[in-house]
């Protein structure tokens, strides 16, 4: 009888006890005395959830009350678990990209607020200006990741996106060099396929963004500062059957037709792995790549070049790089444990942590001045910093309820017959535009 | 029993009715019927879902927005694929899974309990679970099926299963019906059992061949059953969007309306229905756009219903 009585009172014991874990976490521990958690999240990316991992115990001895817990989402679904994170106010450190495409008075009609804008201005992100830490940080650098002048992320680094890694064995073999034009691209392509002994190049095109990537990074390459092509095309003042933008859907042709075959089911995260391999002459990807390449295969030597547009620079400078800004760590204003998030921050952002933070990752330009690195992969890419470009991708706006041969800003490439698509570069000009009108209109008859 | 005890035990039979049936109202209405109320309010705002944002009433702006602002040819093309979805996996998926519970309802069968549970445990997997098993299979170019294509078929360029504008909707309806066959084949199970064996020793008797004693026996009595199996295929096939958002997200031509609506309310990572842009977290957009799916899925439920029991008239 007794036990009768003693078996749902343990079972409803049993139950009970994640609920009382659950109302144990964040700051209550902390008013008891005890290390509170303090819970970053971030997407999936191996060296810095490594470093972040790395760094988390060093964080307690400097801030004994309280431990880092790194939380990693592959980055297809990072976002949607950060929106839901932040709703259940569970999340004490967040991480954006750029704060890019805001919806502004001249293009209001146009676009919708992306979701950092509609964080912001329902005030759930909290405004880091006046944060000691981000002293630290050349806001000069970082003033085109700011919302009506102030600082709601702290941005760790800033990439260079518009590049390809090269097998340099390959191209020693094949007596090739980085290229300064179109053309010389195009060669070093050709001369890869005709040696017949390598694959040209891959990416990860299952997640799609990677090959868009590279559709502004040919943007970049030929127009420099894109935003007022940005302006101009979501405006209807630019057409996509215009000779000038004809060219680059024939670059962008041609750069997909060199892709190594089935390219579009390569999954994002294989792709590393694959040209690690050494029998791809190249690889469509951003630098932040490179330390995953590295792990895969530590005795590869490779470099990493610049996608050149169709004449050579006038200014003598070798092709430039597209950049932009990298991960970004936000503190939620319903954060259950801000303090912690502060001081996480102010942590990461001391000049040791941080140098180290860029070495590990190894991919990420420096948002701090006077930082000095040992990785010898960053140092090479000076010389396409010089006068980097503003990447297309944070200036041409995607138009509201534009149909799919629009979509993806505008460039929609994927749908490119050479990647397996339905519509040849014409046809895909020709249906793009005609969606940016349909969608123009139905815009104005809203009005 | 007196009349006054006999009053008191019905009353108290009501009772204990209204109470044993009380938990179940209650679970209905906190997470069924209130939910779908607030939606249809919700339909008529502008709430993005970010908790603690101004929001207001826009009357039918929604709406209007849906029928007009977006793109026509894709809509159109979205209910298409929605059709095509739901039709192929009710019709494919309650085949296959009448045709696996009537083997496995076989006496002679060896090892039926342990065959079943093979059967239905892609029921319990869920779609996160489904969806990776399904995008290790079709992956370019490791990827068992890339390999059987160029191995042993001789292909020499395989196509990327999942990134083909023309294979990766079977294989996203594939998942589909893989998932849930199982659950239809327990229920198809369980009208199989219901089922008399005299009636199988008469028909034997009459010297009814196998086909003839389904036909005439088994399928007129587990005709109930088919009527469940095929209203819940279509219903969950009409609202999915899990396989979809976790296989192609909503690429290479395999959006369907339930996909759309997730995308519009909770974005995620670019996902959209027709690859067009979505920015997501407009949740009273999303929710118009959910009102008039289920405006879809009870007009189709309502058809396919009473088809279902004019044929049974008809049968019986």
């Amino acid at each position: 009888m007794k036990c009768t009585r003693l078996i749902p009172l343990a079972l409803s014991f049993l139950l009970a006890l994640p609920l009382m874990a659950c109302q144990s976490g964040g700051g209550s521990a902390a008013e008891a005395g005890g290390a509170s958690n303090v819970e970053l999240l971030t997407w999936t990316n191996e060296p810095t959830v490594n470093f972040l991992n790395k760094i988390s115990a060093d964080f307690t001895k400097a801030y004994p009350q309280y431990t880092l817990i790194v939380s990693n989402i592959p980055t297809g679904d990072h976002d949607q678990s950060r929106e839901t994170r932040i709703s259940a106010g569970n999340i004490d450190i967040v991480s954006f990209q750029t704060f890019s495409h805001p919806q502004e008075e001249w293009n209001a009609d146009y676009v919708d607020k992306p979701t950092w804008q509609q964080y912001v201005d329902g005030g759930l992100l909290m405004d880091l200006t006046d944060q000691p830490f981000m002293k630290n940080y050349n806001t000069g650098l970082l003033s085109g990741n700011t919302y009506n002048g102030k600082y709601y992320s702290m941005c760790t680094g800033t990439v260079a996106y518009t590049g390809l890694f090269y097998n340099k064995a390959i191209f020693d073999e094949l007596g090739l060099r980085e290229p300064n034009t179109w053309s010389e691209f195009v060669d070093i392509c050709e001369t890869v396929k005709s040696s017949g002994k390598y694959s040209i190049m891959t990416t990860g095109a299952a997640e799609n963004w990677p090959l868009n990537m590279f559709g502004n990074a040919i943007l970049s390459a030929n127009y420099g500062d894109s935003r007022e092509l940005g302006r101009k095309l979501l405006l209807g003042e630019i057409k996509h059957t215009d000779p000038e933008l004809a060219k680059i859907y024939d670059c962008i042709e041609q750069f997909a037709s060199y892709m190594e075959p089935g390219v579009a089911g390569v999954n994002y995260s294989d792709a590393p792995g694959r040209f690690a391999a050494g029998n791809m002459a190249m690889y469509a990807d951003g630098s932040w790549t490179a330390p995953t390449i590295a792990e895969a295969n530590p005795d590869l030597k490779f470099g990493y070049f610049s996608l050149p547009g169709l004449e050579a620079r006038s200014d003598g400078l070798p092709p430039q790089f597209g950049i932009k800004y990298d991960l970004s760590f936000s503190v939620p204003s319903n954060a259950p444990n801000k303090d912690g998030a502060l001081a996480f921050l102010e942590y990461f952002s001391r000049k040791d942590v941080y140098t180290d933070y860029l070495n590990a990752v190894g991919g990420f330009s420096p948002t701090q001045p006077d930082i000095t690195l040992s990785n010898e992969f960053l140092n090479n890419l000076a010389p396409g910093l010089q006068s980097p470009n503003i990447n297309p991708e944070l200036t041409i706006y995607g138009l509201k309820g534009v149909g799919e041969y629009g979509a993806n800003n505008g460039f929609n490439f994927l749908l490119l017959d050479v990647l397996g698509g339905p519509l040849s570069k014409t046809a895909l000009a020709e249906a793009a535009e005609k969606d940016y009108d349909t969608a123009r209109a139905a815009i104005e008859s809203l009005k | 029993m007196k009349g006054a005890d006999a009053n008191r035990l019905r009353l108290f039979s009501h009772k204990i009715v209204f109470l044993s049936m009380l938990p179940g109202l209650l679970l209905y209405t906190v997470f069924r019927l209130i939910p779908s109320v607030t939606t249809g309010v919700l339909s008529f705002t502008d709430i993005s879902g970010i908790p603690g944002a101004a929001w207001k009433w826009v009357g039918l702006a929604n709406y209007k927005e849906f029928l007009v602002l977006q793109n026509i040819r894709d809509l159109i093309n979205t209910i298409k694929r929605t059709g095509i979805y739901a039709i192929s996996v009710t019709l494919i998926q309650n085949s296959l899974a009448l045709l696996a519970a009537v083997v496995l309802n076989s006496k002679f069968l060896k090892a039926r309990n342990f065959s079943r549970a093979v059967y239905f445990m892609p029921v319990i997997l869920g779609a996160a679970v489904v969806a990776t098993i399904w995008k290790l299979m079709f992956s370019t170019p490791t990827g068992p099926v890339f390999l059987f294509m160029q191995q042993v078929m001789g292909i020499e360029n395989p196509p990327a299963v999942l990134s083909s504008y023309s294979l990766a909707f079977p294989a996203v309806i594939g998942a589909q019906i893989w998932q849930n066959m199982g659950y239809s084949m327990v229920i198809f199970l369980a009208g199989l059992q219901g089922i008399p064996e005299e009636l199988y020793e008469s028909a034997d008797l009459d010297g009814a061949s196998v086909w003839q004693a389904f036909w005439r026996v088994t399928f007129p009595l587990i005709w109930h059953a088919l009527t469940v199996n095929t209203l819940l295929a279509i219903i969950g096939s009409l609202q999915s969007f899990e396989l979809i958002m976790t296989i192609t997200r909503g690429s290479f031509n395999t959006a369907t309306l339930g996909m759309r609506v997730f995308a519009t309310a909770f974005g995620g990572g670019g996902a959209s229905a027709t690859g067009a842009a979505i920015s997501g977290l407009r949740q009273g957009y999303a929710a118009a756009q959910g009102m008039l799916l289920f405006a879809v899925v009870l007009i189709v439920t309502i058809i396919s219903q009473s088809l279902m029991k004019k044929a049974e008239v008809e049968q019986s």
